[in-house]
C-alpha cells in the first residue's frame, strides 16, 4: 500500500511593494537585498523579476493552523521592514495602475537571463502568486495526485482570483495574472503522465535538448518542485486576506489526502485532457465565482460555487481530520461574499479611482496582521 | 468501402490588413473568420466615410478549393492585384502580417461589438486580438485519415510557422519574439497544437463534450492550429501568420500539401509519424515564436538541436517524391530559400535596425513587399 503522505505545508507568497503616496510600484528590491539571496532578522527574502517584487516563503509546518501562525509572521516582517522605508505592501496578483513598461528589471543574472531568452514575454511578467507547497515524498504516489488535482485547479483559482485590473485598465477578467503566466512555455495545466519515470524522461529530454537547465524552469500550475519532496501547486492568485490564503492551502492540503483515501480503497478519479479541463480554468478566470464550470463527468453546466461546494463536501472527513474545519468555513465565506477581485471591482465601482483600490489592498493585506513590532529594523 | 486517397484540394483564405496609404495606421481588416464568410472591421469613428467603399472589397474575394497549387496560386494573386488596387483607389493599402507594428490595442471598437455578439464578452484578451493569419486548407475526404494526419503533422507545425512569422512586433515596439501573434492568440481557449486523438470516437467524445456543455457551438469554434472542419472534410491549418509575400505562400501551401500527402500516404500503408507527448512539441513551437528561422528546433527522434536551415533541408528531401508527383518540386524547393534568408519578420526587423526603428516606413515596407507579384 502506498504510504501516507506526510502532508506537510508550506507557502510562498509573492507581495508588491508601493509607495503610499503615489500607490505606484516601487522599485526596491535592491533596497531590501545586496546579495543574490540575503537574509535579515531570520527571514530570508527571495527577489522576483522586476524589482518591486519580493518573495518569502514560510517553514515547513504541518497544520494549517502553524500555517497561519507563520505567514502572520511572515506578513508582519514586511510591512514592518516596508515601513522602516515608508513604504507598503500590498498582497495581489496584479498592481491596479502601475504598467509593466515603466518597471525595472532585478539586476540579477537569472532574471537578466530570463528577459533575454523570453522578451517581452517576460518584461509583462508583472504578477504576483501564491505558491502552496503539500509534502508527498512517494514520487509515484505525487504524480498520481498532480494528475487527479488538476480538476480542481479550476476551483482554486476562482475562490482565489485577486488580478481584475492591469496598468490602469479594468480588464473583464477576474484573474488576468493567470492569463500572463499562461504566456510562458512550460507553464499552464501539465499533461497526464502515466509515471514518474515518464514525467523523468521527459524533463531529462528538456534539459539534455538544452531546453532548460533543470526542472526549475517548468512552471506548470501545479508540478512537482524540483528539490524538496513536494507538489507546488501554482495556480492561485495571491489573497490579499492571509486568512483566505491559508484556507486555500489548508484545502489543498486536505485533498491530497483524499486523493491517497481514494487509492487506499483502489479507487481514483477520472481524468480528463487538458483542453477540457482549461475550459473550466478560462471560465473561473474570466468570472471568478460568478460563472458556471462544466461538470466533466456529466457534461452539465454548473455555477462555480455550487462546483466548489461539492468539492468542499467532498472533502468533509479529510477536514475533520486534519482539524481545518474553521479554515474551511473562511472558504464558505469566500462563496457567500466574493473573492478578491469582487471586493476590488466594487471599490472601483464606488470610487471610480484605482489608487482607491490600492488603498483598499494594502488595509485587506495587512487584516490580521499584528500591529506589535518585535523586529528592531535596519 | 476500401479508402481512398485524398484529393488534397487546397483553399488558402487570407487576413488583409488595411492601412491608410498617408497615415500609415491601421483602419480595419478582412476576415473571413468564423464561417466562411468575408468580412472587413474598421474602426467607424475614424473611417465612416470610407464605409461603403471598404464593404466592397468584400465582392473582390474568391474562397473555393483548387486542384492543385499552381491554380491556387494563380487565384490568390489575382486577389492581392485586385484587392490592391480596390484600396489605392480608396486612399489605403493592405499591409499584410501577423500584427501591424504600431497599432493601437484599443482601436477597433465596431469589432468589439461584434466580438460582443459572438461570444457575449469583451475582456482584455479579447481586446488584445488585433492579428492576422493566412489559414490553409487541404482536402482529406475521410475523417479516419484525417485524424490521422492531425495527429502526425503537429510534430511540424512549428517548422511551418517558423516559415511564416511576420509578426516581430506589437504597438510600437519590438518584442524580441519573431510570432507574438502567437502569444496573443494562445490566451483563448483550444488554440495551439491540438491534443493528440487516438480514434474519431475520441475526438467526436471531446466535441460532445464541449457542445453538451455550451463551450462551444460547433468543431468551427475549435482554434487549434491544425483542425478538422465542422463537416470532417478537411483539415484547417492555422498556424501561420498572415503571409506577407506571395512567394513565401506559394511555397508554404507547397509544402502543407505535401506533409498531408505524406502522411495520409503512411497512413494507408499501416505507418503513422511516431506520436510525442505535446509537452515535447511545445518546446519547438516556443522556439519558432522566439527564433524563427534562425533558430535550432529539437529533433526529437535524435534528441538533438538542429539549425532550421539544416531541418529544413532534411525535411525537402524527404517531400521531394510527393513534391514530383504534386508538380510542386520547385515550389517546395523555395522553402529552404526562406530558410537561408529568413521570414518576413526577419525582413521586418532588419529594415527597422537599418532605418533607425522608423515604424512609417516598416508599414510602407509591409505593403510594398504584400503588393509583390512574384509567385
Amino acid at each position: 500500500m502506498t504510504k501516507r503522505p506526510e502532508l506537510t505545508i508550506g507557502v510562498e507568497e509573492e507581495y508588491q511593494v508601493v509607495d503610499p503616496e503615489t500607490r505606484e510600484l516601487q522599485s526596491i528590491i535592491t533596497h531590501f537585498r545586496e546579495q543574490n539571496q540575503v537574509e535579515i532578522y531570520g527571514r530570508t527574502i527571495a527577489s522576483e523579476l522586476h524589482q518591486s517584487m519580493v518573495e518569502l516563503g514560510t517553514k515547513v509546518c504541518h497544520t494549517a493552523d502553524e500555517i497561519l501562525e507563520e505567514l502572520r509572521a511572515q506578513r508582519k516582517y514586511i510591512r514592518d521592514l516596508a515601513d522602516s522605508r515608508g513604504l507598503k505592501v500590498v498582497a495581489a496578483s496584479t498592481h491596479p495602475l502601475s504598467s509593466w513598461e515603466t518597471q525595472d528589471i532585478s539586476p540579477y543574472q537569472r532574471y537578466q537571463e530570463l528577459t533575454q531568452e523570453y522578451q517581452i514575454v517576460a518584461r509583462r511578467m508583472l504578477i504576483w502568486g501564491m505558491h502552496v507547497h503539500i509534502g508527498i515524498s512517494d514520487k509515484e504516489f505525487l504524480i498520481d495526485v498532480m494528475n487527479i488535482t488538476r480538476y480542481f485547479l479550476p476551483h482554486i483559482l476562482a475562490l482565489t482570483c485577486s488580478s481584475p485590473f492591469w496598468s490602469g485598465d479594468t480588464t473583464g477578467m477576474k484573474s488576468y495574472r493567470i492569463s500572463i503566466a499562461d504566456d510562458f512555455p512550460r507553464s499552464g495545466i501539465p499533461a497526464v503522465f502515466s509515471s514518474y519515470q515518464e514525467y523523468l524522461a521527459v524533463a531529462q529530454t528538456l534539459i539534455r535538448t538544452n531546453c532548460i537547465e533543470d526542472t526549475s524552469k517548468i512552471w506548470w500550475n501545479v508540478r512537482p518542485h524540483h528539490t524538496y519532496p513536494t507538489l507546488e501547486f501554482r495556480i492561485s492568485d495571491i489573497c490579499p486576506r492571509l486568512v483566505e490564503g491559508v484556507a486555500v492551502a489548508a484545502l489543498l492540503q486536505a485533498l491530497v489526502l483524499w486523493v491517497w483515501k481514494l487509492r487506499s480503497r483502489n479507487l481514483t478519479f477520472r481524468l480528463y485532457s487538458n483542453d477540457l479541463i482549461n475550459e473550466n480554468k478560462w471560465r473561473a478566470a474570466r468570472h471568478g465565482l460568478d460563472g458556471l464550470f462544466v461538470n466533466l463527468g456529466t457534461h452539465e453546466e454548473v455555477p462555480i460555487r455550487t462546483a466548489i461546494r461539492e468539492m468542499l463536501g467532498m472533502l468533509t472527513d479529510e477536514a475533520v481530520e486534519l482539524q481545518i474545519g474553521h479554515h474551511m468555513e473562511v472558504l464558505h465565506r469566500i462563496l457567500e461574499n466574493g473573492c478578491s477581485a469582487d471586493r476590488q471591482l466594487k471599490v472601483f465601482e464606488e470610487t471610480g479611482d484605482y489608487r482607491q483600490v490600492v488603498d483598499h489592498l494594502i488595509q485587506e493585506t495587512e487584516t490580521d496582521v499584528p500591529m506589535d513590532r518585535p523586529y528592531p529594523m535596519p | 468501402m476500401p479508402l481512398s486517397p485524398p484529393s488534397l484540394q487546397l483553399r488558402v483564405s487570407e487576413e488583409y490588413p488595411i492601412v491608410d496609404a498617408e497615415s500609415r495606421a491601421l483602419l480595419g481588416y478582412i476576415n473571413q473568420f468564423p464561417d466562411r464568410v468575408p468580412l472587413v472591421f474598421y474602426d467607424e469613428k475614424i473611417e465612416r466615410e470610407r464605409e461603403p467603399a471598404l464593404a466592397g472589397i468584400v465582392d473582390l474575394l474568391e474562397h473555393k478549393f483548387h486542384p492543385n497549387v499552381h491554380d491556387l496560386v494563380e487565384s490568390v494573386k489575382q486577389q492581392r492585384a485586385q484587392v490592391a488596387g480596390f484600396l489605392r483607389e480608396h486612399g489605403c493599402r493592405m499591409a499584410i502580417a501577423g500584427t501591424h507594428p504600431d497599432s493601437q490595442p484599443k482601436q477597433l471598437n465596431r469589432l468589439f461589438t461584434w466580438y460582443t455578439e459572438l461570444v457575449g464578452q469583451v475582456d482584455i484578451v479579447t481586446r488584445r486580438l488585433q492579428i492576422y493569419s493566412t489559414t490553409i486548407d487541404v482536402k482529406i475526404e475521410s475523417p479516419a485519415v484525417a485524424i490521422n494526419v492531425m495527429n502526425g503533422c503537429r510534430y511540424l507545425l512549428p517548422h511551418i510557422l517558423c516559415l511564416s512569422s511576420s509578426s516581430p512586433f506589437w504597438d510600437g515596439e519590438d518584442t524580441g519574439l519573431k510570432s507574438y501573434r502567437q502569444v496573443l492568440r494562445s490566451s483563448l481557449q483550444r488554440t495551439d497544437l491540438p491534443p493528440y486523438f487516438a480514434s474519431m470516437g475520441e475526438y467526436q467524445d471531446y466535441l460532445d463534450t464541449l457542445v453538451d456543455s455550451h463551450c462551444i457551438k460547433s468543431a468551427a469554434d475549435l482554434r487549434w492550429d491544425v483542425r478538422l472542419n465542422k463537416s470532417q472534410t478537411y483539415l484547417v491549418f492555422s498556424i501561420c501568420d498572415a503571409i506577407t509575400r506571395l512567394y513565401d505562400l506559394t511555397a508554404i501551401a507547397a509544402l502543407i500539401q505535401c506533409i498531408v500527402a505524406w502522411l495520409s500516404d503512411l497512413y494507408m500503408r499501416n505507418m503513422q509519424f511516431l506520436t510525442y507527448n505535446r509537452v515535447l512539441l511545445m518546446e519547438n513551437k516556443w522556439r519558432a515564436q522566439r527564433y524563427g528561422t534562425e533558430g535550432r528546433l529539437i529533433d526529437f527522434g535524435k534528441e538533438i538541436e538542429v539549425p532550421f536551415v539544416r531541418l529544413m533541408w532534411e525535411l525537402t528531401q524527404l517531400m521531394q517524391p510527393y513534391a514530383d508527383r504534386l508538380g510542386t518540386a520547385d515550389l517546395v524547393e523555395r522553402i529552404n530559400h526562406i530558410a537561408e534568408h529568413g521570414s518576413s519578420a526577419d525582413r521586418q526587423r532588419a529594415y527597422w535596425k537599418e532605418n533607425d526603428g522608423d515604424m512609417t516606413g516598416l508599414v510602407d515596407f509591409i505593403a510594398d513587399a504584400s503588393e509583390e507579384d512574384q509567385a
